[in-house]
């Protein structure tokens, strides 16, 4: 098939065109004895966003760095846009990966103006090289701030021109380091939306590093969860969230009672189950996974609790703790004194509990089914 | 692992020798005059004598013994006094505000302006029978002859201490401010306070610290020539100095340079040992609290203001006194052979101080134009910075006798009076390069390499990267530790003494033959002059390092 025919070229470089901006296959890499990272592979299509995920010390910021050829790993491969950058026999100058990075204390230079800053990785071939950065500045609403050096600058400030540099540079793939972790939550989301329109316009191939669900949820269109340094998890935000399918990736999106399955068995309408607070029939497609689930996981707002006794059919609990928090009016922590083993359950309620005798009504059928 | 390595095309292997020269190039500078010195100690080669056993020392084991005893017994007294003062003096200034507490911490450092040789000469002109002492003894009608000659060992300590104790204050003041503010703000909100703070856990904090200035002042001390001849202290620099100068024997002052050489490697590892958790307390980017000055009243700020001025008198005031009583009731030198004096000065510490802070830069920065990740903690910079550590104790003197070693190696011509620029220029250079090297390379390791990497990521090449990151923003350090040299080797006397060529006068040279000719009161214009020109650099350094804080290195502030 070794064809001269142009239409096949040109259908072969669109082929490598639709190539994904970046592939990660295997990467391991071991810090003496500690395993950073575990075969991790996964890709980031062309003008995709995605988030990687993880408690700290998942290792994602690790595969950030090795990705961008800081570090190097023990093996797998690295690929952007179809060309290898760091298999066992070759890796590439990090200069040369066209890799945009964003780091989360910004590392503007200090001793260069913004646009200085901004103008330092664009091409010299660039034509209005000075034009393109003044666009970029207003892109990111700070037209004026061009003469400025980054100490004068506030910390919201800074990191808008900290991407501003990095998409200055049209990087084949834009990496950040957990951009805005050190700003306030609502700088955070004036920010994030913002941030994600002018990726999605420049059509910038972008894999983001956060611990914060917010941060993942508001910026990227699939969600990668990793944990002690492999994949657990791929798929769009709102998946993941409602079929975490494994403990990890359902504790990343917030509190959630795991509750032992005593009994879990395929029945003709779907999985029977059985725990200490009650039994039920859950869907066929809450679990398509190889083996079986451990827990059924419950989250706060399946549990409705009450102080009135008489109200029968629930489960009694003792009152432990009842405090305000977001997003639910009351946050109740009860403790079950008949299952020791596994006794504290977060419950949510919008009137105060009068009592420290609680009933709590468990809606199972909210119940998302997990593996370890 | 990763066999091949895709570099911008330009100058691979260029960049590749430019970095082997940068780690290599310092190392064998620094190491050449002192191989040279150990050969000649084992007679390897002959510069002189035909054997490398002295005959000057011949015999002479309990003078030997004497000479080492004044020698540890100064060092260790100057390091004692030097460790009180500095410490309290930050202390103080640090945590407590008081009447005159702007002016003592902007006098504070300005004793390093006076060398131990001038102070040795004020302090006994103050207190001779022509001195102002004296005299107003004699005007209050008490004693008509009263006079003091202070002499020896202890004396000579404790002028050192007093002229020295910046070194431990400066290795304090930004510790105290920055990583240690933390640990000792938590101690106060756990009730410790006052002198309690201090001693725990005050001193276990400022161990490292205080460690690091001490080894200076240890140092310094061994290096001391002109303070202790003066003070009539034969010490082993002094005895080392007569054995060249006076009895010509070179083998007998190889073996005692090879004595305090190896002094000096002993405590720089000391010192590194010391100092080796120093790097566990370096704080991460976070703003350290800021523990505001307390407050004091009465007799408690009286008590504290007289104990942070009383050594700014002793380093500082006094000899300045001194000095202007000589200047106003005796005949003087020429002014024109004191500007004579200023000017070599200037052009021999400018030019010196440049040529070092070249090779430091050299050698902080070359190494980064390859690819590697492990340069900071390397072994070529760890042998380079261990070397220069040491080479900066050895005393100057041991520094030109190497280099005449090394250049009766090569086989130039021994003579130290023909000896020229150049083997002056290098014996500075190699004591000095310290100086210049540590307080670059930990600025680099702390500032600068952090800006790397998003640089690379731009796609920029390594020598983009050295010349337009790297080195602007190594400039203000650059300035100070270019302003640090000068300073020392404004002020340095045996080297200079031994190597100048003939009928070259520094101030130091100047001040010191008045002395040795028993007219130290001749020694107020040249003395004027190099405590004006120190108070210049240390001035100087102040401001730059005014602008390395305000030009970008501040925190950002909140919206």
């Amino acid at each position: 098939m070794n064809s001269t025919n142009p239409i096949s070229i040109g259908s072969l470089l669109a082929s490598q065109e639709k190539s994904p901006a970046l592939e990660v296959l295997g990467l391991s890499k071991n810090y003496g004895t500690k395993k950073a990272l575990d075969s991790l592979s996964f890709e980031v299509k062309s003008c995709e966003i995605v988030a990687l995920v993880g408690e700290s010390g998942s290792g994602k910021s690790t595969a950030l760095q090795i990705i961008a050829g800081l570090q190097e790993a023990d093996s797998g491969q690295v690929r952007i846009q179809g060309r290898t950058v760091f298999d066992e026999s070759i890796s590439v100058d990090p200069a040369l990966r066209h890799v945009g990075m964003v780091f989360q204390d910004t590392a503007l230079f200090p001793h260069l103006t913004v646009e200085d800053n901004i103008l330092f990785g664009m091409s010299k071939q660039e034509k209005n090289r000075k034009g393109y950065a003044k666009s970029l500045l207003e892109l990111f609403s700070l037209p004026d701030l061009g003469k400025r050096y980054p100490h004068e600058l506030s910390g919201g400030q800074q990191q808008r021109i900290g991407i501003a540099r990095a998409l200055a540079a049209k990087p084949r793939v834009l990496l950040m380091d957990e951009p805005f972790s050190s700003l306030d939550r609502s700088r955070k989301r004036e920010l994030l939306p913002e941030l994600r329109r002018i990726l999605k316009q420049s059509c910038t191939s972008s894999l983001v590093v956060s611990h914060d669900e917010e941060e993942a949820l508001a910026l990227a269109d699939r969600i990668i969860v990793i944990h002690q340094g492999g994949k657990v998890s791929d798929g769009i935000p709102e998946d993941l969230y409602r079929q975490p399918r494994l403990v990890p990736v359902a504790e990343y999106f917030g509190m959630i009672n795991l509750i032992p399955l005593r009994k879990c068995e395929q029945c003709p309408e779907g999985w029977q189950i059985e725990t200490h607070l009650g039994q039920t029939v859950l869907p066929k497609a809450s679990w398509t996974s190889q083996g079986l689930p451990k827990y059924l996981g419950l989250r706060a707002e399946s549990l409705a609790v009450s102080d009135q006794v008489a109200a029968a059919g629930g489960h009694a609990c003792r009152l432990l703790e009842q405090r305000f928090a977001l997003p639910h009016s009351l946050a109740v922590v009860c403790v079950d004194d008949a299952h020791p083993a596994h006794r504290i359950l977060y419950a949510q309620s919008d009137a105060k509990m009068a009592s420290t005798k609680l009933v709590v009504q468990a809606d199972l059928s909210q119940g998302i089914l997990l593996g370890e | 692992m990763a066999t091949e390595t895709l570099h911008k095309p330009i100058g691979h292997l260029s960049a590749k020798m430019l970095a082997m020269l940068g780690k290599v190039g310092p190392v064998v500078i620094l190491a050449l005059p002192f191989l040279a010195l150990i050969l000649a100690a084992f007679g390897v080669f002959d510069p002189q004598s035909g054997h490398a056993s002295s005959s000057y020392l011949a015999g002479r084991e309990l003078v030997l013994a004497n000479w080492w005893f004044n020698t540890l017994l100064s060092g260790f007294v100057a390091m004692l006094v030097a460790i009180i003062l500095g410490t309290s003096m930050a202390w103080l200034l640090q945590h407590y505000s008081f009447p005159g507490h702007g002016l003592a911490a902007f006098l504070a450092v300005m004793p390093l302006a006076v060398p131990p040789y001038l102070a040795s000469y004020t302090l006994n002109g103050f207190l001779d029978i022509n001195g102002p002492l004296s005299r107003l003894i004699a005007a209050l009608g008490i004693d008509d002859n009263f006079r003091l000659a202070l002499s020896g060992p202890l004396v000579l300590g404790l002028v050192l201490g007093c002229q020295l104790y910046p070194y431990i204050y400066l290795s304090l003041v930004p510790a105290l401010s920055g990583n240690l503010a933390g640990p000792l703000a938590a101690s106060r909100t756990l009730g410790k306070r006052g002198l309690g703070l201090l001693l725990s856990p005050g001193l276990a904090l400022l161990r490292p610290f205080i460690a690091s200035g001490a080894a200076l002042v240890l140092m310094e001390s061994l290096n001391e020539y002109g303070a202790a001849a003066f003070l009539g202290v034969p010490t082993v620099t002094a005895g080392l100095l007569r054995a060249w100068n006076h009895a010509f024997d070179l083998s007998a002052a190889i073996q005692l340079g090879l004595g305090l050489a190896s002094f000096a490697v002993l405590v720089t590892i000391l010192e590194r040992f010391l100092r080796r958790k120093q790097r566990f307390g370096q704080a991460k980017g976070n703003r350290p609290p800021i523990i505001e000055a307390r407050k004091l009243t009465g007799g408690k700020a009286l008590l504290v203001t007289l104990v942070t001025f009383a050594p700014i008198f002793f380093g500082l005031g006094l000899p300045l006194i001194q000095l202007a009583w000589w200047g106003l009731r005796f005949d003087q030198l020429s002014p024109l052979l004191t500007l004579n004096g200023a000017l070599n000065t200037l052009i021999l510490s400018a030019g010196t101080g440049l040529i070092a802070l070249v090779l430091a830069l050299a050698g902080v920065l070359l190494p980064r134009l390859e690819r590697a990740k492990q340069h900071l903690h390397g072994i070529g910079t760890a042998i380079s910075s261990f070397l220069a550590d040491a080479a900066y104790g050895i005393p100057g003197v041991i520094g030109a006798l190497a280099v005449l070693s090394l250049a009766g190696l090569s086989g130039l011509s021994v003579s130290a009076f023909t000896s020229g620029f150049g083997l002056l220029i290098y014996a500075l250079l190699v004591r000095y390069y310290a100086v210049g090297h540590n307080s670059l390379h930990a600025n680099f390791k702390h500032r600068v390499v952090a800006h790397e990497a998003p640089a690379l990521l731009l796609g920029a090449s390594r020598f983009r990267i050295v010349w337009s990151i790297d080195l602007p923003l190594l400039r203000p350090a650059a300035i100070a530790a270019s302003l640090m040299l000068m300073l020392d080797i404004s002020k340095e006397l045996s080297a200079t003494l031994l190597l100048r060529p003939l009928g070259f006068e520094t101030l130091a040279t100047l001040l010191y033959e008045q002395s040795s000719q028993e007219l130290p009161h001749l020694n107020a214009l040249p003395g004027f002059a190099l405590i004006g020109v120190s108070v210049v650099i240390i001035l100087l350094t102040r401001l730059s390092r005014l602008r390395t804080w305000r030009k970008g290195h501040k925190e950002p502030t909140n919206e």
